[in-house]
């Protein structure tokens, strides 16, 4: 009789329908009748055993079924993305999001502090803006804006939490802002933690994509006069809409979008001339995995949130960029060479002077101040 | 939640993330998504038309119209709030339907299922079960009535709980508890049978 008793709790438990109480009776009966110990433990393996993965299979059924749905009339393919063009996984482990996590609520701590001491302006303009966006902004906007060097925290009516880079502006509509949904127009680079909600999307636009999201965590940087705007996904996920194309993006976490300045014109031309010609346009936006610096783990794409500044093989010319915005100064390079000069650093409460300092001590550049303006020059050989 | 949408070789998605995906497709028309149910629900599905319409061709088709159906519907996805068992209910009734306009068969009896089971990776890494065993577990399944058969491989390989078989085979959880349990009970005993042979050999 025990032993039906033992199978009828083992098929609860492996069924996951067992009781709490079931569960000890069966280790109870278990250690009463030893004999029993090796052919439950072998049906359990026999219950779990994974079975074969019938991967091609499922590709080829699920083309067919594609192309049974374009018959129907619905042509659902959105060229994906080019798992070609990633680099190497770089985030494959979770515990580096954990930790991630931590040090951006950190961050958020100290960016509150950092709010109120910084200066930023908060103005209600009635203004159109970005011609290119919705033509639901017309009524009065919110428009929130930063200085070159200098950082702000922002939220929004419906909670979502914005960072705002330096030279930046977020634009929103008062009255319709969470309406339906939730737009924002963003020129620079922002931070946004959006606040999930399912039924009211979250779009963002900037002049070269807009970007639609649930609830998710990323950056965007698109600051005009810089040749490459980004979009780095660190959890959730994000569709990307490229201005005059009709291709959606979806990123993953821990991925990023780049595209060059070239692409939107070279997009525009293509548009324009033949509307099926992607091919071209596709060369000029890279998806790659986001750059993680070994030594601390720094995520580079979005180090400033913590108020780092951070780098890693990018140009001489790029890293100038961003500190301009860091610290609110004008780089001039006197040398055409040294703008190509690849360099990798983080720093956090160094100064201008110590930065350029710490640079010189990779990279041989010479440098002079003048007011706001520093001009990087080659080093005289004797 | 971030692991939803790395496309890796795990095996089910579990309710929340399948509201997850209907909410993406109703939304974003996310073709990803999409392709992601397809694929967790597909052979599952299959397997069961094929349990009732006895023919892998119809069983595929009837599973691709449903899956059809859910794209032409997406706008309307959320308003499916059990999805998984909302496919399977489907499944059996397009396929019980299939089924009357083939043969005029009228009524669906569980012993007259054709029950196929998923084949064991061999890839997997290699265990207590050998191959002599498995063999003799798939010989003690064959034997089992076509009834305890099917409740006991969508308990096992589709994961539905008692109380959505019961729904879905209408039967009453008592039989679904005594079914699995006399299908395990079997195998065990062939489990059981050499181990046995072999201590007491050992032991004279």
């Amino acid at each position: 009789m025990s032993t039906d008793r033992t199978f009828t709790l083992l098929s609860r438990k492996l069924a996951g329908e067992a009781t709490v109480s079931e569960l000890s009776e069966l280790a109870e009966l278990l250690a009463a009748y030893p004999d029993q110990q090796l052919p439950v433990t072998l049906v359990e393996e026999y219950w779990n055993r994974a079975s074969e993965k019938e991967q091609d299979f499922l590709e080829a059924t699920y083309h067919l079924h594609l192309n049974r749905l374009k018959n129907s009339g619905y042509d659902i393919t959105a060229p994906a993305p080019d798992e070609t063009d990633q680099q190497a996984m770089l985030l494959s482990d979770t515990s580096f999001k954990k930790r991630y996590l931590k040090k951006i609520f950190v961050a958020a701590a100290f960016a509150v502090v950092a709010t109120s001491l910084l200066f930023f302006l908060f103005t209600s303009k009635k203004k159109m803006m970005m011609p290119a966006t919705s033509d639901i902004i017309k009524s009065p906007q919110s428009e929130v804006s930063t200085k070159n060097g200098s950082r702000t925290k922002i939220q929004l009516p419906d909670g979502t939490t914005v960072w705002l880079n330096g030279s930046s502006k977020l634009v929103y509509d008062n009255e319709n802002f969470g309406g339906q949904l939730r737009e924002v127009t963003l020129t620079g680079e922002g931070y946004f933690d959006v606040v999930k909600n399912a039924a009211k999307p979250f779009i963002i636009h900037t002049s070269k994509m807009d970007i639609k999201v649930l609830g998710t965590l990323f950056n965007v940087r698109c600051y005009p006069g810089e040749k490459n705007t980004e979009t780095s996904l660190i959890r959730g996920s994000i569709e990307v809409t490229l201005k005059n194309r009709k291709d959606k993006i979806m990123l993953r976490p821990s991925e990023k979008l780049i595209i060059s300045d070239e692409a939107v014109t070279a997009g525009k031309l293509t548009a324009a001339d033949n509307p099926a010609g992607k091919g071209i346009a596709m060369d000029m936006i890279t998806l790659r995995h986001l750059t993680v610096l070994p030594q601390d783990s720094t995520v580079v794409e979005t180090a400033w949130v913590e108020n780092k500044l951070a780098f890693s093989s990018e140009s001489f010319e790029e890293v100038a960029l961003k500190m301009e915005k860091w610290y609110g100064v004008v780089i001039v390079f006197a040398n055409e060479k040294l703008k190509r000069e690849p360099l990798t650093a983080t720093f956090k409460k160094e100064t201008l002077i110590e930065v350029l300092h710490a640079l010189q001590l990779t990279t041989r550049f010479n440098f002079k101040i003048d007011n706001d303006t520093i001009t990087i020059s080659k080093i005289k050989t004797m | 939640m971030a692991d939803l949408f790395v496309m890796n070789g795990k095996n089910s998605l579990d309710s929340t993330d399948v509201y997850q995906l209907q909410q993406r497709i109703a939304a974003y028309d996310d073709e990803g998504s999409y392709k992601k149910l397809f694929f967790n629900f597909f052979l599952p599905l299959k397997s069961f038309s094929f349990s009732i319409i006895k023919s892998k061709e119809t069983a595929e088709e009837i599973v691709s119209d449903i899956f059809l159906d859910i794209w032409i519907k997406r706008k309307e996805l959320c308003a499916i709030k059990d999805l998984k068992m909302y496919l399977y209910t489907s499944v059996r009734n397009n396929s019980l339907r299939r089924l009357h306009q083939n043969k005029k068969a009228t009524i669906f009896s569980l012993d007259e299922l054709h029950v196929e089971f998923e084949s064991p990776d061999e890839n997997a890494e290699a265990s207590l079960l050998t191959h002599e065993l498995s063999f003799k577990i798939q010989a003690a399944i064959e034997q089992l009535p076509h009834r305890c058969r099917i409740i006991f491989k969508l308990a096992k390989e589709d994961k539905l709980k008692y109380q959505e078989i019961a729904v879905l085979l209408n039967v009453s959880i008592k039989t679904i508890d005594n079914q699995i349990a006399t299908a395990i009970k079997k195998i065990a005993t062939v489990l059981k049978l050499p181990i046995k042979k072999i201590s007491s050999r050992s032991g004279h």
